[in-house]
């Protein structure tokens, strides 16, 4: 039986379509909401730290699942691999109602004025496609109050220096520290930084009918045991489907974005939980599948008005794919600084997000999240025993006596990090599976070392005696931060949509992801992406509707 | 519950095997590598007894089946290949030994020379460096995996397993 045309499409329940849901559903618009995973419980997973999102080296339980997804990954000397989601290289964005907001560490950072501005800011950046975003920070100002209250924070921007202006409070009093974190807000201040607590999406108090964080050491990675994680999944997604308005259809893999012959959008097909394939036609199409789902479907979706794949006349359609390239020191105490409140991540600077001499950008820098113990056993100085006695007493001793300090370090875009898609792999449906390739580029490096250097001493004013740094690798990165493979712009030949996250030429065909990102902040990115699905959704509403034109 | 599979390498060995995807001789010589890689002491048990060879016999035949031909010809390769520098098979070297010999594995000793070709197309060092790694998650992972016996390795690590519920202190 055909599905009954609606209003709207959205592709993907994540941080983005999560949100456009709720808005346009809320304002009386029929909506179809596609979600290729289902709904996840913290009773079903509990504590397994093998299977948990930070590291799931047997297989990711927020999924993708690991017989039906795979990605084919090329290394820098042109070499191809089938890759599945539990290994690193394959980008895995969980896939489940909430994706990636069920199990986040929740940090919910605003983009700096600076990170919107790169190019004007930084210039010509050598190999670099460096862009400024078509919109400011004060264009996106309002719509990161709305994510932040109506999802809502817990933070205080008074004790930060760096932040951008702001109207209105958080909702929600920031966190407070735990033993490590109290030593290393000394550390900072010690060494001249401007430490504060780091905002969260993450209940300080009850709020919304939700109660208040217990500070359980496995959060990251984890559904929260109380609920008090804040994620579309436990907001704005229950308040769409309490509308009445929006129908949300799990277990459901789109294949194509479907055009008619005037090259306008009209719909979508999809295998249905029972792997039957489907149409769902609608007024309005939003791809809010993540930066490396959302191209793939653009690319798979050509026919002979898009003979390029959908928006990709000018070749952008999976260009300038970022992610983050975290880099920082370890360091180990003389005496326990382990209480075992969690999640951990809770200080933060932001001294060397930007203004760095001969640095392009810059990092955020925090203490980390709780490692488990399967994690911590990767945690060691260089040339230490990895097996064996010395393995085991460096467990016992150390687990409670160290600190991390790590940064999210800017990425600059480039053209031959990409998405594309496969010609010869496909997934179990019989849809080209993406293929992510690329590199990152000699400044991003620069900007590793001289944010690893703050993190050591930071970690130094802070008391520690035995500190180690680590830099990232050079590969392109595509992990839980993939960002920019859609990017906004005024120009239709150097971008893939208008400042709105509209496709440029195709009026009802809507981005609604970090896909957008045209440079990814010294920051998580997560905000910004539901602040772009605010802001989306409003440009929508004004541009279609209600009631919505149909077309004849 | 006993599959058929072990019920085979039972009888071929005349004693029923405690695994089920290795042979009861492959699962010997991995409870001993598994007390050289974490070994037990006065405080905590080691491998063997926090059931890591368990965690690896389980998820062999289920989240790390790939790994299984790997293991299938490099444990038989790894009591051999000892006999050309140590005259006598691993299992018959004493323990400060068997960690000397681990030790060459480890550092790419044994990924050249003669002995190679005993261990088909799987480096001796990629070989261990995975048995490691999967060690590591079978006495760190949750015991639903089948390994880290009633918690072994959180209570080695002074952790309350289900945490109650707490506020840190406010800044």
């Amino acid at each position: 039986m055909a599905n009954e045309h609606v209003d709207v499409v959205i592709v993907g329940a994540g941080a983005g379509g999560g949100v456009v849901a709720k808005e346009l559903s809320a304002a009386g618009l029929s909506v179809v909401l596609f979600e290729r995973g289902d709904w996840v419980n913290y009773s079903d997973h509990r504590d397994d730290e093998l299977t948990s999102q930070r590291g799931f080296p047997l297989k990711p339980f927020f999924g993708p699942d690991m017989q039906r997804y795979r990605r084919v990954a090329v290394d820098r000397d042109g070499t191809e691999r089938i890759v599945y989601p539990n290994e690193w290289a394959y980008g895995n964005i969980a896939a489940c109602v909430g994706s990636g907001t069920v199990a986040y560490g929740a940090m919910a950072w605003r983009f700096m004025q600076e990170d919107f501005t790169m190019k004007s800011t930084y210039g010509e950046v050598e190999g670099s496609s460096l862009a400024d975003w078509p919109i400011g920070y004060q264009d996106l100002e309002p719509y990161y109050e709305k994510a932040e209250w109506e999802i809502g924070v817990s933070g205080d921007d008074s004790k930060n220096p760096f932040a951008p202006p702001r109207k209105k409070p958080h909702p929600m009093p920031a966190f407070g520290h735990n033993r490590e974190a109290r030593i290393l807000e000394a550390g900072a201040r010690k060494a001249g930084f401007h430490p504060f607590s780091i905002p969260m999406l993450r209940n300080s108090e009850p709020y919304q009918g939700r109660g208040q964080c217990i500070h359980v050491r496995n959060c990251v990675g984890f559904a929260c045991r109380v609920n008090a994680k804040n994620g579309t999944h436990n907001t704005v997604i229950p308040t769409a489907l309490a509308t009445g308005n929006c129908d949300l259809r799990v277990n459901c893999k789109v294949a194509k974005i479907l055009t008619n012959s005037k090259g306008r959008v009209t719909g979508v097909s999809y295998f249905d939980e029972h792997d039957q394939l489907r149409e769902q036609t609608a007024d309005i199409v939003v791809l809010a599948a993540s930066a490396t789902e959302t191209p793939r479907l653009l690319l798979n979706s050509a026919s002979t008005h898009h003979p390029n794949g959908i928006g990709n006349k000018y070749d952008w359609v999976g260009r300038n794919l970022q992610d983050h390239a975290y880099t920082g020191a370890d360091g180990l105490f003389a005496e326990d600084i382990y209480d075992d409140v969690g999640p951990g991540a809770s200080v933060a600077i932001c001294d060397f997000a930007h203004n760095n001499p001969g640095i392009v950008g810059g990092a955020m820098l925090a203490n980390d999240f709780i490692p488990l113990p399967y994690a911590f056993t990767k945690v060691r100085p260089p040339g230490s025993a990895r097996w064996g006695r010395d393995h085991k007493e460096f467990q016992r001793r150390n687990f409670h006596r160290r600190a991390s300090i790590r940064g999210p370090i800017q990425e600059m875009p480039n053209f031959e990090s990409r998405v594309q898609v496969s010609d010869e792999v496909r997934d179990h449906w019989g849809i080209p599976v993406v293929k992510l390739s690329g590199y990152r580029l000699d400044q991003d490096m620069e900007a590793a070392k001289f944010i690893a250097d703050k993190a050591a001493q930071w970690l130094e004013a802070a008391g520690a005696v035995d500190i180690w740094k680590s830099l990232p690798g050079l590969g392109v990165g595509a992990s839980q931060h993939q960002a920019g493979t859609c990017r906004m712009g005024d120009d239709p030949q150097s971008s893939v949509t208008n400042k709105y996250g509209q496709v440029h030429g195709i009026d009802n065909l809507y981005i609604a992801d970090g896909s957008l990102h045209v440079t990814n902040g010294a920051f998580n990115p997560v905000l910004t992406i539901m602040a772009l699905g605010y802001w989306v959704s409003e440009h929508i509403l004004k541009e279609h509707g209600p009631p919505l034109p149909r077309e004849v | 519950m006993v599959s058929g599979s072990a019920v085979m390498s039972g009888c071929s060995n005349g004693l029923i095997s405690p695994y089920q995807t290795l042979t009861r001789r492959e699962g010997q010589l991995v409870e001993i590598l598994a007390d050289r890689i974490i070994p037990p002491d006065s405080r905590n048990p080691g491998g063997k007894d926090a059931r890591v060879p368990h965690f690896i016999d389980q998820q062999l035949g289920k989240h790390l089946s790939d790994s299984l031909e790997m293991y299938q010809a490099c444990l038989p390769a790894l009591n051999e290949a000892c006999k050309s520098r140590h005259e006598v098979i691993f299992t018959e070297l004493g323990e400060q030994e068997q960690i000397l010999y681990l030790t060459d594995i480890e550092a790419g000793v044994y990924d050249s020379g003669p002995e190679r070709r005993l261990w088909g197309h799987f480096a001796p060092s990629l070989f261990f460096s995975v048995l490691v790694d999967h060690c590591m998650m079978g006495y760190y992972g949750s015991p639903k995996h089948g390994g880290n016996k009633n918690y072994a390795s959180y209570k080695m690590l002074g952790l309350f397993v289900e945490q109650v519920p707490m506020r840190p202190r406010s800044s």
